[in-house]
């Protein structure tokens, strides 16, 4: 176990270079001239020759790559041609806004999923099939429904209509209680949307475990049925659900975006929108390359847990 | 019985379904066990015998319902039990075996995780006795280096080592009866061999009752001191062992004794084998229900379930036509 | 966001090439099944609506009329009208033909592309398939929606640039599926068999391999159409694809946003919209999955 986590952690350099080569490449090779739209209406050719040096775009394509590859190795992600900060500066201000919201609706969804699920999966089993229905059905309109519209439906509710919580003003990470009321609603408006799907998840790995033989010998030597709950079927239906999890990561990190807009946090993904719109290609390519770290780390994490979770799974 | 009995069942009946059809699994089925007595049921898949070894510990899935019968284990109601009681009536007072070691450990979970558990719920042992226990066990069941197998996981272990740790399991508790359905079908003829020798010895030794269901009559010989053969969910003999191999009183049972096959048999000579198929448990003949298949029935035969007639606790078969008046003939099968 | 699809195990043989298509019955089947008539009772009128804008009678989705500014719905106005005092529903209706057209052309790409790519990965094996399922995985590290943002960042707001950002961003999932898809046939009795018969690759690709893996990316497909509709309208929510005053479901909800209090119709009745329309698409695909895979036949009958 300790020899794959090592072979996993070193494999994590190879994949983060590969997101490196694909975010440089994308912006790189694009059409038009960056340092001309950034530069914005009628640029003098002296300031679009210096601003392309700045931005070393007069190198070609692969030194040009392997420089930024080797200033990310160093925690370099190179300085943003709209302001006097560097990249790194910018994402390290807007990064923890985005890691709170996403962290928490996905540790606040798996735990409700599960417990959900486990009592969906407990009423099946006694013939009472209402909460499955219900599960069912919150499921198949949460994957339809897109996440900054359930936003806007928060936002109309409960910020405008009823007034309850906050949506604007000053927002300061160290303030826990400001920023619990301005984080509820996003955080409880993602983790809505998630919650339908792992819930179901749950309730049918659960029912296919307490069908398994297994449970069955432990019944027969006594075991109630909440122990075997407890103690096998979880365990053994919660794999499923952390791969879920990993998956379900990269929808939240999305949705972190949207949220961020509607709400206005000052996160990433709203130093994403501005810097996207302000032309600022090596921040864009700063915060998309760790928001794609990020993911890689949290499905990191779950394969690990998996791993650790399930003997059987040969560690190649 | 001059000793009273350890397990008394009488009039066992269980059936799956309610609308359409019913499937009557199990159709009136009495016997006492006296302590320390090995018996065996025998009969083809869909008698109906592993229906009832699962109804003596409730262990049968929710659309199962048993309309009548008693089941009494050690002076209690089992039927009438209710869950808490039957979670400690379970693994304590008796425990089961079944057939499919490969699946009936959970595959997450240290083997020894898995034996320690009945201990510590039932006996209230502490971790380290439990442990050392367990470590005593496997060593009687005949696992090599037991203290190393307790740290293993299912998926390390080979089919005949898991089903003997699942004996352990059962005899962790010191239940006075094990029931064991089909122990050695999943597992090589070699094994087979070994791990009902293993359950003889066992019995012996600890004085434990055991109820074996299965198929093969092979097995029976050397494990069971009664046997009980099965058929279209009702005893159709039972007696000792030596009696039903030596003096088999029913036509079923002759004919299963005819098919198993004996080495010195000529090499042209056909395996014999009873025509036709076992009932349909949905739609049981009115009579006797190894009635299409007989070659000697008779007119009451069709139309009257016959009573298990016989010596009182002894040797009793069910069927109309006693055993000298028999007259074989070739028997047409309706398709 | 996408579905895992599964792949039909028990074809142990080519069914067209040994019996000739069994179409009927599958058509047959699909038609009957209650999720595909649910799924089309849906899709079907949008669609419908879509195509046929032009040519019925709404109020033209750009005409402004600053005196019936915000107005809420009404006999002359059904959805209402906007900031600008455009009919809604015209705008709704429009914008469905700009989201539908973007979800379906994004899918129809991406699938392409993605069976291409897959089936040179699954087919072919070796370092070739090393190289483009590293590269595949890459991609796939990447949340969905920020390569979608990335892409339309450097390509620039519009429709046809949203297009081309969404097909891009769904091709290496439509890959992996479809190279999973040829991985599990590849080594099919049929396949030895062609192989032996010294058939030429194309030809064992294009008549083997790519034949049966049609039906599972049919389902793929809705749910792929679903997700593009879904990431186009979020993207053109943030500002960037499809601005206005082009109507998408997207950038009119955008629109709604400022006003929401006062005029909430505008941003929800495209969402409702949406959100429907998504649901009709999964419906579809559930239901055709549910034809196709034989597997779950097996699961109905016992």
């Amino acid at each position: 176990m300790l020899r794959y986590t090592l072979r996993r952690l070193a494999q994590l350099v190879p994949t983060v270079l590969g997101l490196v080569v694909v975010v440089y490449l994308v912006l790189r090779l694009a059409p038009g001239d960056p340092a001309v739209s950034a530069l914005g209406e009628n640029p003098t050719a002296e300031s679009v020759a210096r601003l392309r040096e700045r931005m070393g775009l007069n190198q070609g394509v692969i030194p040009g790559l392997l420089d930024y590859m080797g200033g990310v190795l160093r925690g370099d992600l190179g300085d943003s041609i709209v302001e006097t900060r560097s990249v790194s500066q910018i994402i390290g201000d807007s990064l923890p806004v985005t890691i709170v919201m996403a962290s928490a609706a996905l540790v606040l969804s798996v735990m409700l999923g599960v417990v959900l699920g486990a009592a969906a999966a407990y009423l099946s089993s006694r013939g009472r099939d209402a909460l499955d229905h219900g599960l069912t059905g919150g499921a198949i309109v949460m994957e339809a429904t897109p996440a900054f519209v359930l936003g806007l439906v928060g936002l109309l509710l409960f910020v405008l209509k009823l007034g309850w919580l906050p949506a604007t003003g000053i927002f300061d990470l160290v303030d826990i209680g400001n920023t619990a009321r301005r984080l509820a609603l996003p955080v409880a408006i993602l983790t809505v949307g998630s919650l339908a799907t792992i819930a179901r998840l749950a309730r049918t790995s659960i029912l296919e475990v307490l069908n398994e033989d297994y449970v069955r010998t432990a019944r027969s030597l006594g075991e109630s049925p909440f122990a075997a709950l407890r103690g096998h079927a979880l365990r053994n239906a919660l794999l499923p659900v952390m791969t879920l999890s990993g998956i379900t990561f990269g929808r939240l990190l999305g949705g972190t975006v949207v949220m961020e807009l509607i709400f206005t946090l000052p996160g990433m993904g709203t130093t994403l929108l501005k810097t996207i719109v302000d032309r600022d290609y090596p921040v864009v390519q700063g915060i998309v390359l760790v928001y794609a770290i990020l993911y890689v780390l949290v499905n990191l994490i779950t394969d690990l847990l998996y791993r650790r979770a399930d003997p059987r799974v040969v560690l190649t | 019985m001059s000793v009273a009995p350890l397990l008394s069942v009488r009039d066992l009946h269980v059936q799956f379904g309610a609308r359409r059809s019913v499937v009557r699994a199990v159709n009136g089925v009495d016997f006492d066990l006296a302590p320390g007595e090995r018996f065996a049921v025998v009969g083809e898949s869909g008698s109906g015998k592993s229906v009832m070894s699962l109804a003596l510990l409730r262990l049968l899935p929710r659309n199962a319902l048993i309309p009548s019968g008693t089941i009494r284990l050690a002076g209690r109601d089992v039927l009438s039990l209710t869950e808490r009681d039957l979670g400690r009536l379970r693994g304590r007072d008796a425990a089961m075996v079944f057939q499919d070691p490969m699946s009936s450990l959970n595959p997450v979970l240290r083997i020894g995780r898995q034996i320690t558990a009945p201990m510590r719920r039932h006996l209230g042992a502490d971790e380290d006795h439990a442990h050392a226990r367990a470590v005593e066990l496997l060593g009687e069941v005949g696992l090599p280096d037991p203290e190393r197998a307790m740290r293993t996981f299912p998926h390390e272990l080979s089919g005949g080592m898991r089903q003997r740790v699942l004996i352990a399991m059962a005899l962790s508790c010191r239940p006075s009866l094990i029931i064991a359905d089909e122990p050695t079908t999943a597992l090589d003829v070699t094994v087979q061999a070994q791990i009902i020798r293993l359950l003889t010895r066992l019995s012996e030794e600890h004085s434990v009752a055991m109820i074996l269901v299965t198929h093969d009559l092979g097995i029976v010989a050397r494990f069971a001191q009664r046997v009980a053969v099965m058929y279209g969910g009702r005893f159709v003999e039972v007696g000792t062992v030596d009696e039903i191999f030596y003096d088999p009183r029913h036509p079923y049972t002759e004919g299963l004794l005819r098919s198993i096959p004996h080495t010195g048999a000529e090499r042209t000579e056909l395996l014999y084998q009873i025509d036709g198929f076992p009932p349909d448990p949905t739609s049981l003949p009115p009579g006797c229900a190894f009635e299409p298949r007989c070659t000697c029935s008779i007119e009451v035969c069709r139309n009257q379930v016959p009573a298990l007639e016989g010596e009182e606790g002894g040797h009793a078969a069910r069927c109309w036509v006693a055993v000298g008046d028999r007259v074989h003939r070739r028997v047409e099968l309706v398709r | 966001m996408t579905a895992i699809v599964p792949v039909p195990e028990q074809v142990r043989t080519n069914p067209r090439s040994l019996h000739g298509p069994p179409r009927f019955d599958v058509v047959h089947r699909l038609v009957a099944n209650r999720r595909v008539i649910a799924g089309l009772v849906i899709v079907v009128p949008f669609v419908a609506l879509a195509l046929f804008f032009p040519v019925l009678p709404f109020r033209p989705p750009n005409a402004s009329s600053l005196g019936d500014r915000l107005s809420s719905p009404s006999l002359s106005h059904p959805f209402g009208t906007d900031t600008l005092g455009r009919d809604q529903l015209s705008r709704t209706v429009a914008g469905a033909r700009i989201s539908i057209m973007v979800g379906v052309l994004a899918a129809a790409i991406s699938i392409s592309l993605g069976m291409l790519i897959g089936t040179v990965a699954g087919y072919f094996g070796g370092w070739v398939d090393s190289i483009v399922s590293a590269v595949l995985n890459v991609f796939l590290s990447f949340p969905g929606l920020l390569i979608g943002l990335l892409l339309v960042a450097v390509f620039g707001p519009g429709v046809w640039q949203i297009v081309a950002a969404v097909s891009i961003a769904f091709t290496p999932r439509a890959a992996r599926l479809q190279r999973a898809s040829v991985l599990s046939m590849r080594n099919r009795p049929y396949m030895d068999a062609a192989r032996q018969a010294a058939a030429p690759t194309w030809w064992i690709l294009l008549r083997h391999v790519v034949p049966n893996t049609v039906s599972p990316m049919l389902v793929v497909g809705s749910i792929f159409t679903a997700d593009a509709i879904l990431i186009e309208a979020t993207i053109s929510f943030t500002g960037l694809g499809i601005v206005p005053p082009t109507p998408s479901w997207g950038s009119i909800i955008k629109g709604g946003q400022a006003v929401l209090r006062e005029a909430w119709w505008i941003s929800l009745v495209p969402a409702m919209c949406l959100i429907v329309f998504a649901i009709g698409l999964h419906l579809l695909a559930d239901g055709t999955r549910q034809v196709i895979d034989p597997s779950e036949q097996l699961e109905k009958q016992r």
